[in-house]
């Protein structure tokens, strides 16, 4: 939907429009134009020319000498009004009116009445038009129809509060309390009234429970009105709790309680709701899968669970299956026990449903679960071998195939893994492809091979739309800088080792072989590298104030090393949660010191955030 | 009021502290143009007078280094450089120079901002408030009731939100239904009811005389998008009924363009409404989108007037910037048509090739307004329900610079001398 652009077209279509036929708030149904004729039907012509023409003096002269002559004519009658009201001439206009009722029979009063005294209103007389609109009820105080006509008439001219009197008053009046309570209920909502208007809704659905789908669709507009939401959440909650059997009202609850992200409550409702239904799960199982798409895992994995719990026979129960399996491979960073669930989930869903389609899909998510999560390389190697003997060549076993690459590296079997990423390389094409000639030059590159690395890395660096070519550019950058020092390579092919040990999360290893470095080669390119990793591995390892300090010193010892803002801000990040005052301090050294770093915009969010935690 | 300070008093000055001074240049060379705005505010905050040096590199801002100044200069990503006092006199006569258009304004007073926009989301957002956000400038926002109830002395610039003085909801007739349309609506009846107004028309008439006389008062007006020409026509209709039916219930005036007074309005005069209640659009002072072959960002652009900065500053300080021509950017309202600006008022941009005012700027009583065309410069055509730009993406907005120059420009105004 456009903002700012004119739909010129329709804007000038419009237009004529409104000058031909300036404005009709207060038309009577129309006549033909047959009841004139001859003179007269030329003369009306003539009248429509000269208002047409904005003429409009001329115009209703003629129109006011027709009507004189023609005092029957409905189209002269609505015409000479109609033009009355758009010069505004309001008291001419309910003159004319006031002619036609005393004229007129007592039905086809009701709405002339009402007419005058929006007229009335228009005019600036608002008293006088209360008064006119009321006469109009009070004539006919049963009929239903009177206050619908006069409640027309109110809106019209945005009166939508008194209209809420009347329409309350008539309901008393004709003696039933459900009348007008859509009406009532839009006007609450218009006026911002919103508890009011719920109420309305929850009378019209608590006599009628088809309305549901009506009522919902009427209030999912009306909720993102501020403060809408809440109320509706208030006064439904009371109405449940004084009707339970209702299960309309229950199923509204629980939507709102969807509506305002309070899934945990709306899973209480959707189970009730369930247990009285015949929906055979159906009912907790879209909650389940609405629940999951909201991120909202705990809880969806809890209504996969009572699928599976009451409808362990039917169908569904697959998917419930699977859905927990899911629900918990999602939770694994927040839930420490989540990763075993899901693995015992996925096995059991494999056990049980050995042909279903998903099962080359649910195989992967098992073995990155064993191979990244829970770091079991021998489970995961086994179902690894088993998605590329059942899959190969497809993406799936493709995928298997890199990953047990990555499996070779962690156990140190650098030549099996090269050999997988070679032919990977070659064998397919895209992400994968570049992924595994990137993985080929790391090996090479942990095997103390730094030419062949090289030669690969310029490769890929050519392809710079590819993720990992950010990863070759420093690959390459760290083997530019730190060989040829000297002729054996030694502290570049201890760093490699290092690095290999950090990738195999062997911290302890790559803590004692980056510490030999520094000893060994205190004056070598790479000791910056090897101090940063040796950082990086005290962390892994737990050792956070170690950590901490490494990371601290690290500017200092080596000024001018590229890792130098990373490092500090590492530094910054471990302070934070104990001395936040030194953190802050740390950060805005590093905008100082650093002020190109691409860690400025980051650093500067810290800062910002620190500073609103009044620091 | 502006002054422009006399080449020995500032040697004197800057001779006396001998201190290092920091330059803020605002050339190509500036990381973060955006943020200085906001830095030299916020010196200004300290209580430190900042020099904005016209029509050098850019409009470039002259600090002292008081402390603090370089971790917030570092912080905000701003680019600066050292500049030790021998230095800082040399470049003052430089700029002071009859040779070349540049000059020295003083910045005193850090303005005090008030938003004029309601508490209500809506769906668009606001290029000023974004602006402001941005440069790290505090404000205030107000509305109706506030302005009304006598609020607006208090402040020193005064911006107008893309707000429809005419009382008609911004001409989105089509969105009627739709929640924020219904709460808009709403809001300002009710606002209406409480100062005694029927029609919400006649609150925004009442609302936008008391803009006036602020402004007569010497305050700094400031408009963007809807809120110029809405205004505009808002003053020059008090004597009659513009709206249609559809948002006031009453139809127009037949004589309305009869009565029509153009004495009482800033800018525009000869203008014609439209009666049209969908036709989105308020006048024909819009001159509307740019003919379609050049509805592109890279050949929608207009032009900066080049003002004399010793003898003209304040057009000068308007129209600062780093470059000479700005990309062009649509809105409800994006550019005025120049036959309806009235001749007193100062034209700081205008398109190119076409008879169309992007930037204008005028003095009433003892304030000044200025009203800028379009509604995002960073966001060629705007949509309803389009995510507020991320100005941290366009750190260096040339379109951005000019709402910001607007902000500082009350800063140099004197100090109120104690008696």
């Amino acid at each position: 939907m456009r903002l700012f652009l004119i739909p010129c077209l329709c804007s000038l279509l419009l237009a004529s429009l409104v000058l031909a036929q300036p404005q009709r708030a207060n038309r009577t149904p129309p006549n033909s134009e047959g009841e004139l004729e001859g003179s007269a039907a030329a003369r009306y012509q003539l009248a429509l020319g000269y208002l047409r023409g904005l003429q409009f003096e001329r115009g209703i002269s003629v129109l006011e000498e027709l009507y004189e002559s023609h005092p029957d004519s409905r189209i002269v009658f609505d015409k000479l009004k109609e033009s009355y009201v758009n010069i505004k001439e309001y008291e001419n206009a309910i003159a004319l009116l006031d002619n036609l009722i005393a004229k007129s029979e007592h039905n086809q009063k009701l709405p002339l009445t009402a007419e005058r005294a929006q007229l009335l209103y228009l005019n600036g007389n608002q008293p006088a038009a209360m008064d006119a609109w009321y006469a109009v009820v009070e004539s006919a105080p049963d009929a239903e129809n009177a206050y619908r006509i006069v409640y027309g008439s109110m809106i019209k001219v945005r009166l939508l509060v008194q209209a809420i009197d009347l329409l309350l008053q008539g309901r008393k009046a004709v003696g039933s309390p459900s009348l007008f309570q859509t009406e009532i209920a839009y006007l609450y909502s218009l006026t911002g009234q919103h508890e009011l208007a719920v109420e309305e809704y929850l009378n019209l659905l608590t006599h009628n429970r088809r309305q549901l789908n009506y009522v919902k669709g009427r209030l999912a507009r009306e909720l993102q009105q501020e403060g809408a939401l809440e109320a509706a959440l208030q006064v439904t909650k009371k109405r449940v709790a004084a009707h339970p059997e209702l299960w309309q009202l229950r199923e509204l609850l629980a939507w709102l309680y969807e509506e305002s992200g309070e899934f945990e409550l709306a899973y209480q409702e959707v189970t009730i709701l369930e247990a009285k239904s015949d929906s055979s799960g159906q009912t907790l199982h879209q909650f389940a899968v609405r629940s999951a798409q909201a991120s909202a895992f705990a809880v969806a994995a809890k209504a996969f669970e009572a699928v599976l719990h009451t409808h362990p026979d039917e169908n569904i129960a697959i998917e419930a299956q699977l859905g927990i399996a899911d629900m918990y491979r999602l939770q694994s960073e927040q839930n420490q026990h989540a990763p075993k669930k899901a693995l015992e989930a996925y096995r059991q869903f494999l056990i049980d449903f050995p042909q279903h389609p998903q099962i080359p899909l649910i195989m992967t998510r098992i073995a990155t679960l064993y191979q990244d999560v829970l770091r079991d390389r021998k489970a995961a190697r086994s179902v690894l071998e088993q998605l590329v003997q059942r899959y190969a060549h497809t993406p799936t076993g493709n995928q298997a195939q890199f990953d047990l690459g990555r499996l070779a590296v962690a156990e140190g079997d650098l030549e099996q893994a090269k050999s997988i990423f070679a032919q990977l390389s070659i064998r397919t094409s895209g992400e994968l492809s570049t992924h595994s000639r990137f993985e080929e030059a790391r090996i090479y590159f942990y095997s103390g091979q730094f030419l062949e690395a090289q030669s690969i890395l310029k490769d890929i660096m050519e392809s710079t739309d590819r993720e990992v070519a950010n990863d070759a550019i420093a690959l390459h950058v760290l083997l530019l800088e730190s060989s040829q020092q000297d002729s054996t390579n030694q502290a570049l092919q201890d760093y490699a080792h290092a690095s290999l040990f950090m990738r195999q999360y062997k911290s302890q290893e790559t803590i004692r072989l980056t510490q030999d470095i520094l000893a060994k080669w205190g004056q070598h390119p790479i000791v910056d590298d090897a101090r940063f990793l040796r950082a990086e591995a005290l962390l892994m390892e737990g050792r956070t104030e170690d950590a901490q300090t490494a990371f601290g010193e690290f500017s200092l010892l080596h000024p001018d090393s590229p890792l130098r803002d990373r490092s500090l801000f590492n530094y910054a990040e471990l302070l934070e949660t104990k001395k936040p005052a030194e953190a802050l301090e740390a950060y805005t050294d590093l905008l100082t010191r650093y002020p190109g770093s691409l860690l400025v915009s980051k650093t500067r969010e810290r800062i910002r955030s620190l500073r609103a935690a009044n620091l | 009021m502006l002054q422009t300070c006399s080449l020995a008093t500032l040697l004197f000055i800057h001779t006396v502290q001998a201190q290092v001074d920091v330059l803020i240049p605002m050339d190509d060379n500036q990381s973060d143009h955006l943020k200085a705005y906001g830095l030299v505010y916020w010196t200004l905050q300290k209580g430190e007078p900042v020099d904005w040096l016209l029509n050098y590199r850019g409009g470039s801002f002259l600090v002292a280094d008081i402390p603090g100044l370089r971790n917030e200069l570092a912080l905000r990503g701003i680019a600066y450089e050292s500049l030790p006092g021998s230095n800082v006199a040399q470049l003052i006569a430089e700029v002071e120079s009859n040779q070349a258009n540049t000059a020295l304004v003083r910045l005193e007073t850090p303005p005090r901002i008030a938003v004029y926009a309601p508490e209500q989301t809506l769906p668009w957002d606001d290029a000023v408030l974004l602006a402001l956000e941005y440069a790290e400038v505090p404000y205030e926002m107000i509305y109706d009731d506030d302005v009304l109830g006598g609020v607006l002395s208090a402040y020193d610039w005064l911006h107008l939100h893309h707000e429809d003085f005419t009382g008609q909801y911004g001409k989105f007739y089509q969105y009627r239904n739709m929640p924020w349309y219904i709460e808009q609506q709403r809001e300002a009846e009710h606002a209406a009811h409480r100062h005694g107004h029927q029609k919400v028309s006649h609150l925004k008439l009442d609302v936008a005389q008391t803009i006036k006389e602020y402004v007569a008062d010497g305050g700094f007006l400031f408009a963007m998008c809807s809120g110029t020409d809405t205004y505009d026509i808002a003053l020059a209709a008090y004597a009659t009924d513009i709206v249609p039916t559809e948002y006031d219930g009453d139809p127009v005036d037949p004589n309305a363009r009869k009565k029509l007074d153009y004495s009482s309005t800033f800018a525009f005069g000869g203008f014609f409404p439209s009666f049209n209640a969908a036709e989105y659009e308020h006048s024909n002072i819009d001159a509307g989108p740019p003919p379609q072959e050049l509805q592109n960002p890279a050949l929608d652009y207009f032009s900066l007037f080049e003002f004399s900065a010793k003898w003209d500053p304040v057009p000068t300080m308007l129209t600062q910037n780093h470059v000479g021509t700005i990309a062009g950017f649509v809105g409800q309202t994006t550019a005025f048509r120049k036959r309806f600006v009235k001749p007193e008022v100062v034209i700081l941009a205008q398109v190119p090739q076409r008879e169309e005012v992007k930037y204008l700027h005028g003095s009433f009583g003892q304030g000044t307004f200025t009203f800028y065309g379009g509604h995002d410069p960073e966001d060629y055509q705007h949509f309803v329900g389009d995510p507020p730009t991320d100005l941290s993406l366009h750190p260096n907005s040339p379109g951005y610079r000019l709402i910001l120059n607007n902000i500082l420009f009350p800063a140099a105004r004197k100090k109120k001398q104690k008696t």
